[in-house]
């Protein structure tokens, strides 16, 4: 389990006094078969993100980022180690439990938006809403607070071919955070914009962070973004090489 | 076969291989000269071996349809032909001198036995006549005294053994020859046919009845059934086959003496192909035996004589037969082949969507456009060489599934003659013409993916729609498209587009609006094909005019959904839109068929893909009264198949179509209850309607396939079944039970008292009976100005006194049916016609059989006494037996008698008492009256019987055209797969947010029962309001049916296309759903 600590008075380093830990990854092992080969993506790689903490993952290409961030989220399956969210070992859930659990407590934010091409903008905010059962009327009014939040209620009857890269990342974000997640995970959010409107996604980001307390676990290659996370975990080779705390 | 519309099959093959040779050589230039190309097109093969397959099926399917006809043609040819050698074996002509048509004469004329030696003296050196051949065939009842069975009707054949011999005699059944020395006075060779009857073996004794008296002869040996053993059935195998006798033993029997009534010609060579000196053999015969030597020698009397090529005809009349099959295939293959068409099409849109970011790439890089053609060609010509492979062996083994397996199973004896046949010319057409088809599908599809934008397509970004762009004049194409107007298409293309640049809007559309402006004068002018015309202008001038419209961005939806409604609108109208607008009359015929069904299938399509977003509603859940809408739209459905249920098959079919709304109305309150009742499902109801309506083009050309082939099938499924109730129905069997015939050795001319004579109980069922003439062979209709062979009948005065049938129809100024009767019988100026449509002779009287007609004359004659008579035509009879029992022109015994001399009553129709098993009593007729060879039959027994051939080949029709479902099943698979390599990262993303993989699998499957069910409904919908408008409206309106529909077969193959289509789509589904989140996500 990876310590956190910090520097105390006189300059003495003491355990900090931890927040709640909504992530913790212990051992983490993922393995992959490529061309007859075993390749380890994740070599028992440990995480903890404090509630509240917006957490980069920075590191060069093929290093793991996405892997981790995936296994972490219960996306994928790991190999070896544990991962508790909110107490909860997603490795125990079926498929079944596991896809609710994340309906219900994660969102996610993708480089490519993965928005469906045939529904508005905020029928697209409104899925994660229709698949746990909430009724169409409160659905739609969620959706469009949500919306609001990212500053597109006027775009609520677009299609995502109508609207920008910015916008849609903004629609992705209204999206994640519909259901009132615990969590969002971000997986190059800014990959695919230009650098002022990838400063103005990570703006809002830290601005729902800030009014809501939602914790932010994002992947990035941008340095820029990534002095703006309270903390950074640097990988290579999937492992983590190195953290730094930047601000909070 | 040897020609095919008209055209020599070699030089279709011809043309064909030179296509398909052009189409390789294409390929192989493109290897030699651009190996890059030809390679990135074929490399592309084993990428993913489930799509390959899955395109190498649907690229089959043109030549699997194609190959499915002409193997059936090949079939039904051979087998025909096959059949006349069996039954004709050595006789190629026969001497005809019955008069003007022996063929279906019931009386026989006969000739001077002796004229056999003057014609062999006559002809004894002729370069084709081999030999004469004299026999006597008459009618007669036998018995097997071993067995007690006995056949009221086998035909008694007297052969000359010495001639018969030198032409190759009899074969026995065991394929031996014949002794035919060993028939002595006392003994007789039975046919096969009648030997199974009697139950009869060589060393039987069995008795012959003629002239009311039995002579016993022994069974010398079991025959085949041919012509000279007079097991002639020429495909009627109810007929009970022969038995033959010496000549001389059968002129002393019956009472011909040195005479005889057929004479066959043998011509030289073998059994196969003396037919063909038929010609020049028939061109020194019948100037001899019309002159006055041979009629003299013939003793013809005032008969006309001729020399009939029978061998011949049955040659020309299988080819007939055999292209029948292969044009009728092709003509109902059309909808499956232009099906096929698209989902080829289709599949290379496919193909290149999967690629476009290759495609881009490898345009970047500085690939021509034509280069990726050329890859794509290759691949495709890969596919379709392969495919059209397949596509031949599958048309092959459908074929003979459907004509041979299935006609043999569903008929049994009737089509035992049906023998497999598949000849090289037409596999090799057939698979030429499927791969040829096929590649310039391909070529088409190719030129047509490869259009893209190189940034967009390398980014994976979508293409913006822009409007087609004027381009300058190109004098190069101008100078090219001149002469390649040759081939029209090519020409307009190079000229007008790469020529002077005008957009295709601008070209199509103003050629289009003359085309369809010139239809509709045309119509306006009336004539036969008016309908046609007006049909297709009347369809085709709004879809250019909305071509223009769309392509200046008029709001699609509008433009289209009103197109879509006017289609709908035009061919559905319970009256002719036509008529009313030009005020003309209109006619049309088979053709309407092929133009209403694609015209309503493209109405409706349009009118789908542009609407029905609006069926998103449905799944809508708010909050509160959640069951609301779906009980709503259940109180509509309920409401409507009530209404459709009271009036029932009343109301012109108006139930009918009420059943079909509510139908709908039930299925859509299903799917908004499903949306209340699964609200996890609510999402995936969703986009199932959602993701088909974003590719318009392509789920409306899906739509479209289901909705051609099942609007086909339910026309063809309602006409089948109105026309079976109407024949076996109330008014089929004319108010008579029984059908009896006598012949002409054993007269009985009253059955009634025959059988009261004899003691017999039935005697006392009958209740009423009216006595028939049959036809004489001697008999003519003045129709359209000629004397055209057809029968005249005369009924006694108890036929017209007794009857209580119904008219099919009656002529204004009679009220009831009874009048008409009692009329004809009365007086001699007036007649009764049938009813039927079509039948041996040279005409059918085509009068309306629903509404009163008005009364019209015909005139009769005897042609060898030339007296003639002309009668009013006052009624039509509703009985639904086949032309050749009850065609006729019905008069009373005074009328006949003026013409043709006292009438001989040889049939006779029989009602009787209530409660009486008329099977029962037929049977009991006929062994009564065994011995005098009296055949007796149910009526209703007999129309069944036709009817239910009928219903074969219309089962194996729909059959054929059910293959056509195939492409649009299909093709939803082609889709699934499509949608699932699409879709795969926003089928992760979906997953990560909460979608379970049922869900997810769900969605795929509502996306492809969306497009089945739309496809099937609306072929269904077209297609129970086109069969209602053709019966209470349209064609068969005269026919008196009230509209009803097979709802049970309807139902059962439309359910079923639906589980299959699902089923095909399920198993990618449920393989999208379970891919693993992070490799979904992964996915490009």
């Amino acid at each position: 389990m990876a310590i956190m600590i910090e520097r105390g008075k006189e300059g003495v380093l003491v355990p900090r006094s931890e927040p709640t830990a909504i992530v913790e990854a212990t051992n983490v092992v993922k393995k992959y078969a490529s061309g007859g080969a075993e390749v380890q993506a994740l070599r028992g790689v440990s995480l903890r993100v404090p509630r509240g903490e917006i957490v980069g993952i920075m590191g060069p290409s093929g290093c793991g980022k996405t892997t981790l961030l995936n296994c972490i989220s219960g996306l994928d399956v790991i190999d070896g180690g544990s991962v508790r969210i909110d107490g909860v070992d997603l490795a125990s859930l079926s498929d079944k439990k596991k896809t609710s659990y994340r309906a219900q407590n994660m969102g996610f934010i993708f480089q490519t938006y993965n928005l469906l091409p045939v529904l508005s903008a905020v029928e697209n905010v409104e899925l994660p809403l229709v698949v746990s059962g909430v009724g169409a009327g409160k659905a739609r009014e969620r959706a469009m607070a949500a919306l609001e939040r990212v500053n597109l209620a006027d775009k609520a009857q677009s299609r995502p071919a109508q609207l920008s890269g910015g916008q849609r990342q903004r629609v992705t974000i209204a999206r994640s955070l519909v259901n009132g997640p615990a969590i969002i995970w971000a997986d190059e959010p800014t990959g695919a914009l230009d650098s002022k409107t990838a400063n103005d996604i990570v703006t809002l980001m830290e601005q729902l962070n800030d009014e809501h307390g939602q914790t932010f676990v994002l992947v990035t290659h941008d340095a820029g973004i990534g002095k703006r996370c309270h903390r950074l975990v640097h990988m290579s080779d999937g492992e983590i090489v190195g953290e730094e705390r930047n601000r909070g | 076969m040897d020609k095919l519309f008209g055209i020599p099959m070699t030089s279709i093959m011809v043309v064909l291989v030179a296509i398909f040779a052009v189409g390789l050589a294409s390929i192989a230039l493109i290897a030699i000269t651009n190996r890059h190309m030809f390679l990135l097109g074929m490399r592309n093969l084993p990428r993913r071996g489930i799509q390959t397959g899955l395109v190498v099926v649907g690229l089959m399917l043109a030549t699997l349809i194609t190959t499915a006809a002409f193997v059936t043609g090949d079939t039904v040819d051979y087998s025909v032909k096959k059949f006349g050698y069996d039954q004709l074996q050595r006789i190629d002509l026969s001497i005809n001198f019955q008069g003007e048509d022996g063929a279906q004469a019931t009386q026989s004329a006969y000739a001077a036995a002796a004229a056999v030696d003057v014609l062999e003296s006559r002809f004894e050196s002729d370069p084709d006549i081999n030999g004469f051949l004299p026999l006597l065939f008459e009618p007669a009842p036998v018995r097997n005294e071993r067995t007690g069975l006995s056949e009221p009707r086998v035909t008694l054949s007297g052969v000359d053994p010495a001639r018969l011999g030198r032409l190759g005699g009899l074969r026995l059944s065991d394929g031996r020859r014949a002794d035919l020395a060993a028939l002595d006075d006392r003994s007789v060779m039975l046919t096969k046919q009648a030997a199974e009857d009697l139950d009869a073996r060589a060393g039987d004794t069995v008795s012959l009845y003629v002239r009311e008296q039995p002579t016993q002869f022994m069974v010398a040996g079991i025959v085949k059934d041919e012509l000279a053993s007079s097991g002639w059935n020429n495909f009627d195998v109810s007929s009970s086959g022969g038995a033959v006798v010496r000549l001389d033993v059968a002129q002393r029997l019956t009472g011909h003496e040195g005479r005889v009534n057929f004479i066959g010609v043998a011509l030289k060579g073998n059994v196969q192909d003396s037919y063909r000196r038929s010609d020049a053999a028939i061109g020194r015969l019948e100037p001899f035996v019309q002159g006055a030597a041979g009629r003299a020698a013939l003793d013809a009397g005032e008969r006309s004589v001729e020399v009939d090529p029978l061998k011949q005809d049955a040659m020309e009349l299988a080819e007939t037969n055999g292209n029948m099959f292969v044009t009728f295939f092709l003509v109902l293959g059309l909808f499956s082949i232009a099906s096929g068409v698209l989902l080829i099409f289709m599949i290379f849109v496919m193909l290149a969507a999967e690629r476009r970011s290759e495609m881009g790439m490898a345009r970047a890089v500085g690939a021509q456009r034509s280069n990726l053609v050329q890859a794509f060609v290759s691949e495709g010509m890969a596919y379709n060489l392969a495919a059209g492979l397949v596509g031949a062996a599958a048309g092959v083994a459908a074929a003979l599934g459907l004509v041979v397996v299935f006609l043999k199973l569903a008929v049994g004896d009737d089509f035992s003659f049906i023998t497999a046949h598949v000849t090289w010319p037409s596999l090799i057409i057939s698979y030429t013409l499927g791969v040829s088809l096929t590649f310039v599908t391909v070529v088409i599809a190719s030129i047509k993916v490869t259009s893209l934008n190189i940034v967009a397509a390398g980014r994976a970004l979508d293409e913006e729609p822009k409007r087609e762009a004027r381009r300058g004049i190109s004098w190069r194409w101008v100078a090219i498209g001149v002469p390649s107007m040759l081939v029209p298409p090519l020409g307009v293309w190079f000229l007008f587009r790469k020529g002077f640049g005008i957009s295709w809007a601008w070209i199509l559309a103003p050629a289009g609006s003359a085309i369809a402006a010139l239809a509709i004068l045309g119509a306006k002018g009336g004539g036969s094909a008016s309908e046609f015309l007006a049909g297709f202008g009347f369809s085709v001038l709004p879809l250019c005019i909305a071509m223009l419209a769309a392509h200046y961005r008029v709001p699609g939806r509008a433009v289209w959904t009103a197109v879509g409604s006017w289609l709908v609108f035009y061919w559905l109208a319970p009256f002719s839109v036509a008529e009313k607008i030009l005020g003309t009359e209109m006619t049309g015929d088979i053709e309407m068929f092929v133009l209403s069904g694609i015209m309503v299938v493209a109405g409706f399509t349009l009118v789908i893909v542009f609407n029905a977003g609006i069926l998103a509603a449905l799944f809508q859940r708010k909050n509160g009264h959640r069951y609301r809408k779906p009980v709503f739209i259940g109180v509509i459905a309920a409401s409507l198949a009530a209404a459709g249920a009271g009036i029932g098959d009343r109301g012109d079919g108006a139930g009918q179509v009420l059943y079909v709304v509510a139908g709908l109305a039930g299925l859509a309150a299903a799917a908004a209850w499903a949306a209340v009742r699964f609200p996890s499902a609510a999402p995936a109801l969703k986009m199932g309607v959602a993701y088909p309506l974003a590719s318009r083009f392509r789920t409306g050309m899906t739509i479209a396939m289901f909705s051609l082939i099942v609007f086909s099938i339910v026309v063809f499924s309602a006409v089948n079944a109105n026309f079976t109730a109407t024949m076996t129905g109330e008014s089929g069997d004319g108010g008579w039970d029984i059908v009896t015939t006598s012949n002409r050795n054993n007269p009985v001319h009253d059955v009634p008292g025959a059988l009261r004579g004899r003691n017999a109980a039935v005697a006392g069922d009958i209740a009423n009976s009216g006595r028939t003439t049959t036809f004489t062979g001697s008999q003519e209709v003045l129709h359209d100005g000629e004397w055209a062979t057809y029968p005249v009948i005369a009924g006694d005065a108890a036929f017209y006194a007794a009857s209580n049938a119904t008219l099919a129809g009656r002529a204004s100024g009679y009220d009831s049916d009874r009048a008409v009767f009692d009329a004809v019988g009365a007086d001699a100026t007036l007649a009764l016609v049938d009813a039927t449509d079509w039948g041996p002779y040279d005409f059918t009287w085509g009068v309306s059989k629903d509404d009163a007609f008005e009364p019209f004359e015909a005139t009769f004659r005897n042609p060898l006494t030339g007296v003639e008579s002309t009668v009013t035509v006052i009624g039509v009879i509703g009985t639904r037996l086949n032309a050749e029992i009850i065609a006729g022109l019905y008069v009373n015994e005074a009328a006949y008698r003026s013409v043709f001399g006292a009438p001989a009553y040889e049939r006779t129709y029989v009602q009787l008492q209530d409660g009486v098993k008329v099977r029962a009593g037929a049977r009991a007729i006929e062994s009564t009256l065994a011995s005098s060879g009296v055949q007796a039959e149910s009526i209703k027994y007999l129309i069944s019987e036709s009817a239910a051939q009928d219903r074969v080949f219309t089962r194996m029709f729909q059959g054929f055209m059910a293959l056509g479902l195939i492409v649009g099943i299909v093709a939803l698979g082609v889709i699934a797969f499509r949608s699932v390599v699409e879709r795969r990262q926003q089928i992760g993303m979906l997953r990560a947010i909460g979608y379970q993989t049922s869900t997810i699998a769900l969605t795929f499957v509502l996306e492809s029962s969306f497009i089945a069910l739309m496809g099937i409904l609306s072929g269904m919908v077209g297609g129970v309001i086109i069969s209602r408008n053709l019966f209470t409206t349209g064609q068969f309106a005269g026919e008196g049916v009230e509209f009803m529909m097979p709802w049970t077969e309807v139902l059962v193959f439309t359910v079923a296309a639906l589980v299959v289509s699902l089923a095909m789509t399920w198993w990618p589904s449920r393989a999208a759903a379970k891919v693993p989140v992070a490799d979904a996500l992964r996915y490009e």
